[in-house]
């Protein structure tokens, strides 16, 4: 009992074939030449089976070529059909899309900045035309202080 | 020294397809027709069905022999197709024995029934005596899975090694033994009942 537990899935199916090919010894020795004679068939029919074979094997092959040029055809009406249509399709153009560069407009500012500088003789009047700017928005400030509130 | 290997493998190649030229498949089928057809007769238990499943094992073998590369026998290659074929036969069986179930389909009756088999050069006693003892051994495996029937008969009537039914089946030694396993003991299941 101790051994049977220690053995394997496969030993012990090698057990039950060895017991069982001891007792049915006869039936086991005598089955190849039951098979053989079951299956025994006389010459002709081994004949016809060979002729039967070829001419199965020549049908499959002429369906097979048969078959080779609709497929070849099939194909080129195929490869026609897809270029005709790639070549009708009307030419979609992709607009582009301008990417801006931060430090690259920043760049023309500075150099649009430096050409434009005004000549020296009108420099007084650019200091005048700034100050009145700086001064505008202190008077507006002013002015609304002293409006009357309407709500009153 | 590449120019030469690469002319040798190519004409090994081309060698090895022109094995299995017509004239040489012409000698294959000679050479292997009755066992392929014998091991199907046994598996299907009908004559006529054997017959036209050898001439498609043969006729799949031609049209698909440029794949064979020598891996294994070219009887274990036939056999492996012809096992196959006998098991979509099977299933095609089973599915119209349901049709004529539900009356779909007419069919012959009785059609799991070894036909009769009158083997030349056997004398009438004892073709008769082969027949009821194949009778009784296909009848005590038939509640084993065709997998088992098959390994059965490969292993006891072909007399081929475990290993070969293994690499035939593509399973493992193991599995082929705990299958037989089963299928010798119902057959002696049925012999004891026999002797009681």
């Amino acid at each position: 009992m101790e051994i049977i537990r220690h053995l394997s899935k496969e030993e012990l199916a090698d057990l039950v074939i060895q017991s069982d090919e001891r007792s049915l010894r006869e039936t086991f020795e005598a089955l190849p030449t039951w098979g053989r004679a079951a299956a025994e068939r006389n010459e002709e029919f081994w004949q016809n089976q060979r002729s039967a074979v070829w001419s199965r094997i020549s049908s499959a092959e002429h369906r097979s070529s048969r078959r080779l040029p609709i497929l070849a055809w099939a194909l080129a009406v195929a490869t026609i059909a897809a270029s005709g249509w790639l070549l009708s399709r009307p030419s979609v153009v992709q607009p582009q899309q301008v990417r801006v560069d931060p430090d690259h407009e920043l760049l023309m500012e500075v150099e649009r900045v430096v050409q434009i500088d005004g000549p020296v003789a009108l420099e007084p009047a650019a200091l005048l035309a700034e100050e009145m700017v700086q001064e505008l928005p202190a008077k507006h400030s002013q002015n609304h202080k002293k409006e009357p509130s309407h709500e009153n | 020294m590449d120019t030469i290997l690469t002319t040798v493998l190519t004409r090994l190649a081309a060698e090895q397809v022109e094995e299995i030229s017509a004239e040489k498949f012409d000698e294959i089928m000679r050479q292997h027709q009755r066992r392929v057809y014998r091991v199907i007769f046994l598996l299907v238990r009908d004559r006529d069905a054997a017959d036209n499943l050898t001439q498609e094992c043969f006729l799949r073998a031609y049209l698909k022999r440029a794949t064979f590369r020598g891996e294994c026998r070219i009887e274990t290659w036939l056999l492996r197709i012809a096992v196959n074929l006998t098991r979509d036969h099977g299933k095609s069986r089973r599915v119209s024995f349901w049709k004529r179930l539900v009356g779909l389909e007419q069919g012959e009756e009785g059609g799991a029934e070894p036909r009769q088999y009158p083997a030349p050069g056997l004398s009438a006693e004892h073709t008769l005596l082969v027949r009821e003892e194949l009778a009784a051994v296909w009848n005590a495996l038939s509640s084993l899975s065709p997998q088992q029937r098959t390994i059965f008969f490969l292993r006891y009537e072909e007399e081929m090694s475990l290993a070969q039914i293994a690499s035939l089946l593509d399973l493992a030694v193991g599995s082929v033994k705990s299958q037989l396993a089963r299928a010798t003991g119902k057959l002696r299941e049925m012999k004891e009942k026999q002797w009681k």
